[in-house]
């Protein structure tokens, strides 16, 4: 925003930089950036002399060196490394977030619902649930939880079992058990050939959905009744039922996931840090061209003003600075390599079954006596004391928000679009699933996300009842080794990455669901 | 009770014009409402059953003989504030009463607003006993319904036999259902006591249906009944405590209830009186004169309350030594600096003749009290400079006529001197002498966490909206790259990094208190929380709104602060208070960096009490129940809030 004169006289003459607003303000904001830095810099020259004078090391050496803790569970509970130990803390916290987003759906979407009946008692029960649990701190609830589960009657006994049988004896298998060491139930788990015959799965899905498009295209040109979703259903299963058998014909994806690891292992280094400073140069380069366009009208050009140059000029900046950081920091083009590498490596070894077996097997819960004291044994699927209080206390606390962004997306639609379903002779469910549904759909949607992004946030209370996620291990990890300003960047950088990561679906997802709209 | 309100008329909240539908028999209700087809039949029983299995396993839980509810009856002052000085026992003179006096002035602040707000409608008599009975029979039942446990004396004090005398004399069927469930002890009493209020409640509503709706009252009689009945229990029932002798629980009963009844019932008479007080100072004055007073009194509650009278700071510490005085002392001479001179000042630049010089020397200031932090000096200074010169700068935006400069220089004197005592205050060593590390505690240090945070990140919040919202790309930047990075991450992390991490970026041996430190971290968390909510609120403000003030030449700075901010601030007020609810809940995290806070207290320090060894479940449970009653009431109040001012109505 310049300023105007309409004298004729002055009109070509500049103003002065000290009346010239877009100046003042750019002149604000790049001092007000110098400040920040100059702050930033001065706390990090004074965190630098503070732990010089401690003694306190800022490395991230930990990470290669043996941690000297032991972990309550998880995928490794005696890691060799620090970074080991913090892996294990991510996949424990990974492990309950995933659990509770499935299982607060689900309990969310019921109590949502059940919140809108008209039936007056199940109404109430709904909303008192609601109300109780939402009003409670979740670290309350989960402490709360975490001593119930521990004072549980029932506890293990090899001898006399919750379920009858001696549980002690080789063939004595049960369905659901629950004890002070947690709760134990049957679970599919995934067996040999089970990522081939997941191919088969997603390839069956796909299809599906070309199916179900081509039966109600079909019945949108004939008007007869064509179990669209039906179709679709069967062609899922039967994708399923041929994968369970023929499998391994899908054994020779792992050649092609093998050859990709061993790509990643022979690029030089230098060929990512170049591209992905083309790709800075790239993207700089088309917003500015993106900007030049806007302003280009039929008569040529516009005038750029000062405000457009320093535009131009920050983002011409910012790319420069892309290229300088991908150029001066090779570790980053690394670690993209090193992680590629793994990643194809880890799904070649997943590919590898050229044999039948069985994909998914059933597993029940025994009882195993290790030392003393009797515990759960390695089959069925086990929520330990630890998992039990974070995934229940996260569960049910999410799933009340989740009922209250299931009800307002819901009583969102105007009454009228019921009306005029009904009046068009559609059956309820099928007002439910035409109308009002996908209406609903798109504004639970962003609320939704924002409730996963709380709930895998929130898991990190786990902290108080010991359950061995990525925070609890970065302090048991500092407390061992000080490096405390390590692990918190760790923690900060992870949660992060995993909020963007969640946004980024659900926007995607978004994005996808909003462009039905118009 | 309303004089200017029509005293006849009913006002039901919420369907007061819609038509009234014929009242239901029962059958047809449930009929109706539990058994229109064959998917609710099977609901209801569902939903019975679910009701039935958790209403049984609760109250077999709660009256379960070896529950330890003592330990929560007994450490009730833990609780609430931690190791606060009361009594003779630990050798450190008695200062309990500096809590009753600041929960004196809550209770006095607050049914002031209730008189100045004009609070409460009338309900009808009838409907209200049938609330009550209602209520009553549920009590009664869900006692009732518990499965049949051993005897078990639930308040310290209930004499049993006493009170089984008294149940008989209910009748012979009551005493049947007793024995039939063996219903004992505490069970015995509480479903006494439902039965006693529903009994009660019919037998009113039936005397009150004669008269038909005339007959109502105002509904903050329910509030104030309720509360008169908790303070006559605490004169009748002896509340007390339990202790350990040579291996042996003992039992001193009165003790609670001794130490508690009297404040209670002069914090109750004084809050009833200022109700009364401010009806009259609302009819004769006018509501506006009280309506401003108490919006003082509420802003300065919390640094009264916590600076001064929890704290008691003690202005002249080297009295002896022959030290500094407060009134010779440096705080003085901050204040005659920067009050008295700074208004002068303030006052010259905001002459409208002055125009751009004005600015350009608001400018220089500003630079000099940045220039102030380079040298060794007090940050007492250093602030009060820093505010001075942003008032300086505002200085030609926000004076016009001689009224609004007086009002301009007159705010800033009372900012000067409101900043000047408190940081002296703070400054100034508290003379309260406490056992623990910290003065604060409890539920009292989870109060002034939340609102602490809350108020001091509602200015960065402000910030931090404004420049999501600007159009200047590198605020928008570092705004935006704030907010996303708080919101990304988890509060216990911020607060071990502000725990752990902050003192070794600050230069020296700097220490600081780890409340301090928490308020931090709840404060720079709770902003990029706020500063979302704000920016919903600056978005819902129609382009229109910007483009008139610009055309009455408004600056950018006068658009904001009086076109802009006071619709937007508006229409964000529910999210406000939830965002307070939920600052109120988070506060529950600083146990796990091991603060002494309400949930600390209940997780670790009395399980930990060889008396009361283990007992974890019941503490926590009880202080579920009082974070319950007040995010419930917090959440309530806001919808009402909603509801007034008219939002989501559009």
């Amino acid at each position: 925003m310049t300023i105007q004169i309409d004298e004729p006289g002055l009109q070509h003459q500049r103003v002065p930089p000290w009346r010239n607003v877009t100046f003042l303000k750019w002149a604000a904001q790049v001092i007000f950036l110098a400040g920040i830095l100059a702050v930033f810099w001065i706390l990090g020259s004074q965190a630098g002399d503070n732990l010089e004078q401690r003694g306190i090391s800022v490395s991230f050496d930990f990470l290669a060196d043996p941690p000297g803790i032991a972990l309550a569970e998880g995928i490794d509970v005696r890691p060799d490394t620090g970074g080991r130990a913090l892996y294990t803390g991510i996949v424990n916290m990974l492990r309950v977030s995933v659990a509770g987003i499935f299982a607060a759906t689900i309990l969310g979407i019921i109590i949502g619902i059940a919140r809108l009946s008209s039936n007056w008692i199940v109404n109430k029960v709904a909303t008192v649930y609601i109300e109780i649990i939402r009003n409670i701190p979740l670290l309350v609830q989960i402490i709360a939880w975490g001593v119930i589960i521990t004072t549980v009657p029932g506890n293990l006994e090899l001898d006399s079992g919750p379920i009858g049988c001696a549980l002690a004896e080789p063939g004595c298998e049960a369905w659901l058990v629950v004890s002070n060491k947690g709760a134990s139930f049957a679970w599919f788990f995934p067996g040999d050939g089970f990522w081939q015959w997941l191919t088969f799965l997603m390839i069956g899905t796909g299809v599906s959905v070309w199916v179900y498009r081509w039966r109600m295209r079909l019945k949108e040109e004939l008007g007869d009744e064509t179990y669209a979703l039906t179709w679709g259903t069967l062609t899922v299963v039967v994708f399923a039922a041929i994968g369970w058998f023929v499998h391994p014909i899908m054994g020779f994806l792992g050649y092609l996931w093998g050859w990709m690891a061993d790509l990643f292992d022979a690029l030089p280094v230098w060929t990512v840090q170049t591209a992905l400073a083309l790709l800075a140069v790239f993207f700089a380069g088309m917003w500015i061209k993106g900007f030049l366009d806007d302003r280009r009208t039929p008569a040529g050009l516009a005038k750029l003003t000062d405000d457009d140059i320093f535009r131009i000029g920050s983002a011409a900046a910012a790319g420069l600075a892309g290229v300088l950081l991908f150029f001066s920091f090779a570790g980053i083009s690394d670690w993209i390599l090193n992680s590629g590498r793994d990643l194809f490596s880890v799904m070649d070894s997943k590919f590898e079954f050229l044999e039948g077996g069985s994909p998914l097997a059933l597993s029940r819960p025994s009882i195993a006596q290790p030392g003393n004291f009797p515990n759960y044994g390695p089959t069925g699927l086990t929520m330990t004391k630890l998992f039990f209080p974070v995934f229940v206390g996260v569960t049910i606390y999410t799933a009340a928000f989740i009922a209250e962004v299931v009800r307002g997306g819901i009583l969102a639609i105007s009454k009228g679009q019921s009306e005029a379903g009904l009046a068009l002779g559609l059956r309820r469910n099928q007002l439910l699933r035409f109308i009002i549904l996908p209406q609903a759909f798109r504004i639970i949607l962003p609320p939704m996300g924002n409730q996963y992004l709380n709930l895998a946030k929130n898991t990190s209370l786990g902290i108080a009842v010991a359950y061995p996620e990525v925070v609890a291990v970065g302090q048991t990890l500092y407390n061992q080794t000080g490096a405390t300003i390590p692990i918190v960047l760790l923690w900060m950088l992870f949660y992060v990455s995993v909020s963007l990561f969640i946004s980024a679906i659900v926007n995607w997802y978004n994005r996808r669901v909003a462009l039905v709209e118009r | 009770m309303e004089p200017d309100m029509n005293p006849g008329k009913v006002v039901l909240p919420d369907d007061e014009f819609a038509p009234e539908s014929p009242p239901l028999s029962p059958s047809m209700w449930m009929r109706e409402n539990l058994f229109s087809n064959k998917v609710n039949v099977v609901l209801t029983f569902t939903a019975l059953s679910i009701i039935a299995f958790a209403v049984r396993n609760m109250v077999a839980w709660i009256f379960a003989p070896n529950r330890g509810w003592e330990a929560v009856a007994t450490n009730l002052r833990l609780l609430m504030v931690q190791s606060y000085p009361a009594g003779p026992e630990p050798a450190i003179p008695d200062q309990f009463a500096r809590i009753w006096l600041s929960v004196g002035i809550v209770v006095v602040l607050a049914t002031l607003s209730l008189a100045a707000w004009r609070v409460g409608s009338r309900v009808a008599a009838t409907s209200f006993f049938k609330t009550v009975r209602t209520g009553g029979a549920v009590l009664a039942l869900f006692a009732f319904l518990g499965p049949p446990t051993q005897d078990y004396a639930f308040l310290g004090g209930v004499d049993i036999p006493v009170v089984g005398v008294l149940f008989r004399l209910l009748g012979s069927l009551v005493t049947f259902l007793v024995e039939a469930t063996l219903m004992t002890g505490g069970r015995l009493v509480v479903f006494a006591i439902g039965a006693a209020i529903a009994v009660a409640g019919h037998l009113a509503s039936q005397a009150t249906k004669a008269r038909g709706e005339e007959l109502s009252f105002h509904s903050l009689f329910i509030p104030a009944g309720a509360g008169a009945l908790v303070i006559l229990a605490l004169w009748v029932v002896p509340i007390g405590h339990y202790f350990f002798v040579e291996g042996a629980k003992g039992f001193e009963p009165g003790t609670i209830a001794a130490s508690t009844k009297v404040p209670w019932t002069l914090i109750a008479l004084a809050g009833v009186v200022a109700y009364f007080l401010g009806r009259v100072v609302v009819k004769f004055l006018g509501e506006k004169l009280l309506k401003f007073v108490l919006g003082l009194g509420w802003g300065l509650a919390l640094p009264v309350i916590v600076l001064l009278i929890i704290r008691d700071p003690d202005f002249n510490p080297e009295r002896d030594g022959g030290g500094i005085d407060f009134l010779t002392g440096t705080d003085v001479t901050i204040w005659l600096i920067f009050g008295v001179v700074g208004s002068v000042v303030i006052g010259f630049l905001s002459l409208p003749k002055l125009g751009e010089a004005g600015r350009a020397i608001a400018g220089l200031l500003m630079i000099g009290s940045l220039a102030m932090w380079a040298f060794p000096m007090l940050m007492r200074a250093r602030l009060i400079g820093f505010l001075f010169a942003l008032f300086a700068i505002g200085a030609q935006t926000f004076a016009g006529d001689s009224r609004a400069r007086a009002r301009y220089v007159g705010l800033w004197l009372a900012m000067a001197t409101l900043l000047v005592f408190f940081l002296g205050a703070i400054n100034a060593p508290g003379s309260v002498e406490v056992p623990g590390k910290s003065i604060l505690g409890g539920l009292l240090l989870t109060f002034v966490l939340a609102l602490t945070s809350i108020l001091l990140s509602f200015p960065i919040g402000l910030v931090m909206a404004l420049g999501r919202t600007s159009t200047m790309p590198i605020f928008r930047v570092i705004s935006t790259m704030y907010i996303e990075l708080v919101r990304g991450i988890p509060f216990i992390t911020i607060l071990i990094f502000f725990d752990l991490i902050l003192v070794l970026f600050l230069p020296g041996n700097s220490e600081f208190d780890s409340v301090t430190l928490a308020i931090l971290g709840g404060t720079l968390f709770s902003a990029a929380y706020l500063a979302e909510n704000v920016r919903g609120g600056l978005q819902a403000i129609p382009k229109g709104q910007y483009e008139a003030a610009k055309a009455m030449g408004l600056s950018t700075l006068q658009l904001t602060v009086f076109i802009i901010l006071p619709q937007a601030l508006r229409a964000v007020i529910p999210s406000l208070v939830g965002q307070t609810i939920a600052i109120f809940k988070d506060t529950s995290l600083v146990a796990i960096i091991g603060l002494f806070d309400f949930l600390f207290i209940a997780d670790k320090v009395i399980p930990a009490q060889t008396i009361f060894l283990g007992i974890k479940l019941e503490n926590i449970v009880f202080i579920a129940g009082v974070y319950w009653i007040f995010t419930f009431s917090f959440s309530r109040a806001s919808l009402r809030l909603e509801k007034k001012v008219g939002l989501g109505e559009r």
